[in-house]
């Protein structure tokens, strides 16, 4: 048994949150202006907006629904204001409905309902002044790493992600998966190319099946939509650093996840029931991504990249790995940990070390550079077309 | 900068598994570097043409058609006849997928 212990807000006896934001979540895009206007009073307070929430169908609204109300289940959200419309599909009762929400607290707000712009405002910051008491009397508590989830991601990714960086990143996940915590690896069309490996890696028969159906049908997809996947994955910024085809860019991904076996496929934003490493249904692009895991649950998650990237999360920290040292020494302001020192001779479990290290400080609070440099990014991953 | 009068291949690329007949260069290599093998692998290799850090090596001649391998695993197909030391990419790799 882990004897790691970590200090977090306890939302229920499993769930504990490494931070405790306050969030104002716009649940259909015609309310985003108005929650940026609700935050800006407030720096400590993050708005959320997004360009979805209504004319949308089937299983593509309960892909939204589930991402916007993960997003303010997250254990790393105290408080959550929910501001709609009022006509929309994604109205505030949807969304509150959705979780329970435990140990938080939760209200909404209605703009067709209470009319003129200045009385939003004031209800709006009578529900915040609210949430804000209800938040700063919540302490840190005890919790134990196992009760962690943390999110892999690769963005940028260059030929040396998958010597330096993503075998780093695989040791670290093996680590979190040995010490009991939730690892969430994403980016299905990210595995074309490295079925062989996954394949070996999953016992359960209908995972496997499940999850080569969902690698195949992206494939398929991209075949539809007039081609293969060249010039789109990889990005021509990742042809540009060396890496030729999907299989490449695929087979140096999947190394970040270690060498655990993989223990469920869990639909985009959906919470995964198993421990251990978990592999969730999303799209390569960032964004979407660590938005899905962070919905999921994801109370941090670890993103390496070699061409450099600022993107974060509201709610979550995202801890940025780059794989080689020049793109570290360009970009350092948006980099936590350089892997390319491995090039150079450093070992990989050195840097694995690193990592960890620097993983169980952002826990107890330290910032991340995305986090300093206030990346917030939030892209739902859409699955059919708007009405 | 490799210095022209040969160097340890391992020191220059790096091979990811015994079955790849690519390596990832982690240097800029110029046409015209002479690399060997050590140990086990006495692999002689003059790079032909200018090959930046991250991309390919070809480790042997790699005929059209034919799996270029990197972890162990096919990559692309060659879409022409690779000679050993050129650069292995997008101009004459095809995704296999």
């Amino acid at each position: 048994m882990s004897t790691i212990k970590l200090k977090g807000y306890r939302r229920t006896d499993s769930l504990f949150g490494i931070r405790n934001h306050i969030v104002v979540m716009s649940t259909v895009s015609c309310a985003n202006s108005v929650v940026e206007q609700i935050a800006r009073a407030d720096a400590d307070i993050i708005p959320i907006t997004h360009q979805h929430g209504c004319t949308h169908m089937g299983a593509d609204t309960e892909q939204v629904l589930r991402t916007i109300s993960g997003t303010c289940d997250n254990p790393n959200v105290g408080g959550v204001l929910l501001v709609g419309l009022g006509c929309e599909t994604a109205n505030v009762n949807n969304i509150a409905s959705r979780a329970d929400y435990s140990g938080k607290m939760v209200e909404t707000l209605v703009i067709q309902e209470i009319g003129d712009l200045r009385k939003i405002m004031d209800t709006a910051q009578g529900s915040l002044r609210r949430i804000k008491e209800f938040v700063s009397k919540q302490q840190r508590n005890d919790f134990d790493i196992s009760n962690l989830t943390v999110g892999l991601e690769c963005g940028g990714s260059d030929p040396f992600s998958g010597i330096t960086a993503n075998p780093a990143v695989g040791l670290v996940s093996d680590r979190l998966v040995e010490l009991g915590a939730t690892v969430i690896l994403s980016e299905i069309p990210e595995m074309i190319g490295a079925e062989a490996c996954l394949e070996s890696r999953i016992l359960d028969d209908a995972v496997k099946q499940r999850l080569m159906a969902r690698i195949k049908d992206y494939l398929q997809k991209a075949k539809d939509a007039g081609g293969d996947l060249r010039g789109c994955n990889p990005a021509p910024g990742n042809i540009k650093t060396g890496l030729s085809s999907i299989e490449e860019k695929s087979l140096g991904c999947f190394i970040k996840a270690g060498r655990s076996d993989i223990n469920e496929f869990v639909e985009y934003a959906g919470h995964p029931k198993c421990k251990g490493l978990v592999v969730m249904d999303t799209p390569g692009n960032d964004p979407e991504s660590v938005t899905g895991m962070v919905a999921g649950g994801a109370n941090l998650v670890l993103f390496t990249t070699g061409t450099g990237t600022p993107v974060g999360n509201p709610v979550a920290p995202v801890i940025k790995i780059s794989s080689n040292t020049r793109m570290y020494r360009r970009m350092c302001d948006f980099i936590d940990i350089d892997a390319g020192k491995i090039i150079e001779g450093a070992r990989a479990d050195a840097v694995a070390d690193e990592i960890f290290e620097f993983l169980l400080d952002v826990c107890n609070a330290k910032q991340t550079a995305a986090e300093v440099n206030n990346c917030k990014e939030f892209a739902v991953n859409r699955i059919g077309p708007a009405f | 900068m490799v210095n022209r009068r040969g160097r340890n291949l391992t020191d220059y690329v790096i091979i990811l598994s015994d079955k790849d007949n690519v390596a990832t260069s982690l240097v800029d290599l110029q046409a015209g570097d002479y690399l060997f093998g050590s140990g086990e692998n006495q692999t002689t290799i003059t790079v032909l043409e200018d090959i930046r850090a991250g991309f390919k090596l070809a480790l042997s001649g790699i005929g059209k058609a034919e799996p270029i391998y990197k972890y162990g695993y096919v990559i692309g197909l060659a879409t022409v006849d690779i000679e050993k030391g050129l650069c292995v990419h997008v101009h004459n790799l095809i995704s296999s997928v």
